[in-house]
């Protein structure tokens, strides 16, 4: 294996390279400025491999192909110094899989991973674990130069943790800003914990496709996951990943705009904000969730948007959050929540709010607090084939113009299916049984005007049928199947 | 109140309309109760005098298949108003069985009858009581909306052959838009076998138990569909009581909470093809949903939440057990998710499946061969996410974590199993844990990382034949994982 000379200028001086940055940022843009341009000048595509078969956290300004000749920071260094996509390694021979894990324990920063070419830290084969015993700042940081995007980050099958900041961060550009674009970073198989930061995090100002795969993170003071971009994101993908006790959210998309973006088959639980996040102050067009179990959280999914359009959440399973699933937009269009079972969150199972053409489906909403399904201020919003069992209220519908049908909202605490204001919804063909004493199995409320409640079935509530408008209003009930009708208006 | 007359007439022809579709025997006959009194006050033929207790007496007498209507302008439809019964009514004992029909009408029947002890199967403190004869099964009864509430044994009771002997068949019973509710038993059918009962939405509310199937021999055929059971304190749906065997049941679109079990089914010989659809279940001391049989077979579970359970979400117990299929099930915050308990289970296919932080293991199979678990997820319990142990298991593309115990537990004895495409991490056990008389299993292509113990686990030094292939993890405990 070659063994390239480093290049004197990417030493910290003593000093990481990251606490350069933190007390001298604009110093280590130029440092990592002219390693770029340096790198930029050279011949292309030297690409090199180099092996870590160290344990140790030296530098002597070899990475040796000799046992214990090549620590992961001298195999930085020299993959920093090389042109081109480079590939550090781990020896298996060294890094042997075994009841203990294998630990590079570091004694200062690493230096900063700076190359546009995007590197490869791969340990497959090996049992790695990078360790900041909560003193160190960041575990591996990737990055390129300013206003130069960064490509094609890989790391996976490492463990990182302990670090007083992120476990691994991909910045396009120069941390902290990262305001240049980063292009299919990937991170796969990797365990990053007890992280003061974020466990995996990757932004830049375009973040084109993304994926983290299979990836744990736990114990983290800020996201587990988190894939952002400052400007636009897109085809981000989390997949197959655990994210869990978070001090935010435990895998979160946030960008000014988002197209594609889609969590997959995994788990966020035990967090502070969201078990899972889609958000941004712009518009996001047809992420999707699907597959996930969101529990002990504030929100266990949620999509907080400007403008969302056609985002997809289903087979979820959402307990024991504040709400289940949230949907917020400013505007938006066309959200499908479906599949979704939302048992014991302390407000809402499903709460939708704002836009217009939501469906929700084949739901079941059990024993949260408040409602199991809560539409606000949405239009032409539809709600179908739902179970709704011992929430407070099963469906309470703020939202306008839609059609509730195949609901069975039983035992609830309150109302089965409470219509609010403002009205010109269709609830059809619907069966609310046993809710609440005082309470109504289908009650529309006053000022709401201009709904249709026919061919459902109301029996055993307090008040099976109930209007509290005069005379029903604007409201037509008929040909409903209940014994306990307040007004003669309910038929 | 001229629409509303007009209504009551409308709805007194549907009645009448209904009431001539019901009625089968030329020589059957409708009584229209238009007197809220319990005595009786004179013959149902005076208008304004016939009662309940005289409709169901000039029923019993009348032959054919009777049917028994309420006036809705004495019985509104906008409320229920209540017959008080003070006695117990006559037992409408019917070989040909009879209809009570509230349709169109508020009809409540209320037990003003001193308090007793609450008695399931008692003789006395009844509130309808459909029988036939001694020797003679009885078919076709119907009760259809009404409310039934307050009686010290059950509010409708639906009994083959003599009351209170029940020892005949029943056949084809419908109790449908019925509420029962602080009864012993809200709805109680009983007979030698009784085959295709149909209850149909169905309230049954802080009764002991609010719907029982109680039959010697057989239970076959019955639908349970659409229905709301709660705050009662045994059971809200309990199927079986010293009974041979249940087969084609179908429980579907129904709630369930409270009660020691919210849903028993229970056969002292074979269970055949139950099947559970669209139910949930919650908040029960001991089952969400118990099933109990010698053999138990043709099991489906699809669409089912079983939550805050005190004992286990969905337990099956058989000697033996073939043909289960769990579909779309959730299971959560119960002691254990579900267990499958048998001597010999056979071909269970498990898919979609959902445990989450049940406080003991969320998903349990024992004595298992050849089952097929996928797409199945495990998450937050307090033991073990999965715990198979048998022979011949496929576990594909199921994923655990942050599971107190190991990740998944292939349990001892054991062989021949095959896990792949698992996702395990950050369990506080292992990842995966073969025990160590589990043998010839083939472990590959799994990712297992971050746990707090071990993330791949064989408990036979040498790994005994076990193939560990092409898995990702940091640690191991021998190295014959890979």
């Amino acid at each position: 294996m070659s063994q390239p000379r480093r290049i004197s200028t990417i030493r910290a001086d003593g000093d990481a390279p990251v606490r350069l940055f933190q007390n001298h940022p604009r110093r280590l843009r130029i440092v990592i400025g002219a390693v770029a341009f340096v790198l930029l000048a050279a011949s292309p595509l030297s690409a090199a491999t180099f092996r870590v078969n160290s344990t140790a956290d030296t530098d002597d300004g070899v990475c040796g192909s000799a046992v214990g000749g090549c620590t992961l920071r001298e195999a930085i260094v020299a993959a920093v110094e090389t042109a081109g996509r480079d590939t550090i390694r781990f020896a298996p021979d060294v890094f042997v899989p075994g009841p203990e894990s294998v630990r590079i324990e570091l004694g200062s920063e690493l230096p900063v991973i700076a190359d546009p070419a995007g590197t490869v830290i791969d340990g497959t084969g090996a049992s790695v674990r990078v360790t900041g015993n909560g003193t160190i700042t960041n575990g591996l940081v990737f990055a390129s130069a300013p206003n130069v995007g960064l490509g094609k980050v890989t790391v996976q099958n490492v463990s990182v943790q302990g670090f007083a900041a992120h476990g691994i961060h991909i910045c396009g550009g120069v941390p902290p800003e990262c305001g240049a674009d980063v292009t299919g970073a990937l991170v796969r198989n990797v365990v990053a914990a007890h992280c003061e930061g974020t466990g995996i995090r990757v932004e830049g100002r375009v973040n084109k496709k993304p994926r983290v795969l299979d990836a744990v993170t736990f114990a983290t003071g800020y996201d587990g996951i988190l894939l952002s971009g400052l400007q636009s994101m897109i085809g981000a993908r989390v997949q197959g990943s655990t994210a869990t006790r978070c001090g935010r959210s435990g895998i979160a998309l946030r960008a000014d705009t988002q197209t594609g973006s889609a969590v997959l088959d995994s788990f966020g639980i035990k967090c502070v904000e969201s078990g899972i996040l889609v958000s941004d102050d712009g518009a996001t067009t047809k992420p999707t969730v699907a597959n996930v179990v969101v529990f002990d959280s504030r929100e266990g999914v949620a999509m907080t948007n400007g403008r969302l359009v056609a985002p997809t959440i289903s087979n979820a399973v959402a307990t024991n959050n504040e709400v289940g699933v949230k949907i917020s937009a400013v505007d938006g269009n066309a959200a499908l929540v479906t599949k979704v079972v939302a048992d014991g969150n302390v407000v809402h199972g499903i709460n939708v709010e704002g836009g217009s053409g939501a469906t929700i489906a084949c739901a079941r909403v059990v024993n949260n607090g408040f409602s199991g399904i809560a539409t606000e201020t949405s239009v032409d919003l539809d709600v179908a084939d739902v179970m709704a069992m011992g929430n407070q209220t099963g469906v309470t519908l703020g939202s306008s113009n839609g059609v509730v049908t195949r609901v069975h909202a039983s035992v609830n605490r309150g109302h089965g299916i409470d219509v609010q204001a403002p009205g010109g919804n269709l609830v059809i063909d619907n069966l609310t049984l046993a809710n609440g004493i005082y309470s109504s199995g289908i009650i529309i409320e006053q000022g709401s005007g201009g709904n249709v409640v026919r061919e459902n079935v109301a029996l055993g509530n307090t008040f099976d049928l109930y209007d509290d408008n005069l005379d029903c209003g604007t409201n037509i009930w008929t040909a409903n199947v209940f014994t306990a009708g307040v007004y003669p208006c309910n038929r | 109140m001229q629409p509303l007359i007009s209504s009551a007439r409308m709805l007194v022809a549907g009645v009448a309309i209904a009431a001539s579709f019901f009625a089968t025997d030329a020589s059957a006959r409708t009584y229209v109760v238009d007197n809220v009194a319990d005595p009786v006050l004179g013959t149902c033929d005076t208008p304004g005098v016939c009662t309940l207790r005289q409709a169901i007496l000039e029923a019993v007498a009348s032959p054919g298949r009777d049917v028994i209507t309420f006036d809705p302008a004495v019985f509104p439809p906008q409320y229920v108003t209540t017959v008080d019964v003070s006695t117990p009514l006559p037992v409408v004992a019917d070989p040909a069985g009879t209809v009570i029909d509230g349709t169109g009408a508020g009809v409540g029947i209320r037990s003003l009858m001193p308090d007793m002890v609450k008695v399931v199967e008692a003789p006395h403190g009844n509130g309808l009581v459909f029988a036939s004869a001694p020797g003679v099964p009885l078919r076709d009864a119907a009760l259809i909306d009404v409310s039934v509430s307050g009686f010290g044994s059950s509010g409708v009771f639906v009994c083959g052959g003599a009351f209170p002997a029940c020892n005949q068949d029943v056949v084809a019973p419908v109790v449908r838009r019925v509420t029962s509710s602080w009864n012993a038993a809200g709805i109680l059918i009983q007979g030698r076998n009784v085959a295709k009962a149909r209850i149909d939405e169905v309230v049954a509310a802080d009764n002991e138990v609010g719907i029982l199937i109680a039959s010697s021999r057989s239970i076959t055929g019955a639908r349970i569909a659409r229905s709301a059971l709660t705050a009662n304190t045994f059971a809200g749906i309990q199927l079986g009581l010293n009974t041979e065997t249940i087969a084609d049941l179908a429980i579907t679109d129904t709630s369930a909470s409270d009660g020691v079990a919210a849903i028993i089914i229970a056969a002292t010989g074979d269970a055949t093809k139950v099947s559970l659809a669209n139910v949930a279940v919650t908040g029960a001391e001991q089952f969400g949903i118990l099933l109990s049989a010698v053999t138990l077979s043709g099991l489906k579970v699809g669409g089912v939440v079983s939550s805050r359970n005190g004992n286990d979400g969905i337990l099956a117990s058989a000697d033996t057990i073939s043909g289960v299929v769990f579909k779309d099930v959730v299971t959560n915050g119960n002691a254990h998710g579900i267990r499958l308990v048998s001597d010999r289970m056979v071909g269970a296919k498990i898919t979609q499946v959902t445990a989450a932080r049940n406080t003991k293991d969320g998903l349990t199979l024992l004595e298992s061969a050849g089952a097929k678990i996928s797409k199945v997820a495990a998450v937050g319990n307090g033991g073990h996410g999965l715990v198979v142990q048998g022979d011949g298991n496929v576990l594909k593309q199921v994923r655990v974590a942050e599971n107190a115990g190991d990740g998944i537990h292939l349990g001892g004895p054991g062989s021949g199993n095959t896990v792949t495409g698992v996702s395990s991490t950050a369990n506080q056990g292992a990842g995966i844990y073969v025990d160590g008389n589990n043998v010839g299993n083939t472990i590959k292509k799994n990712v297992a990382l971050g746990s707090d113990s071990i993330d791949l686990f064989d408990a036979n030094p040498a790994c005994d034949g076990n193939v560990w292939k092409s898995n990702v993890f940091e640690l191991r405990n021998v190295g014959c994982i890979h």
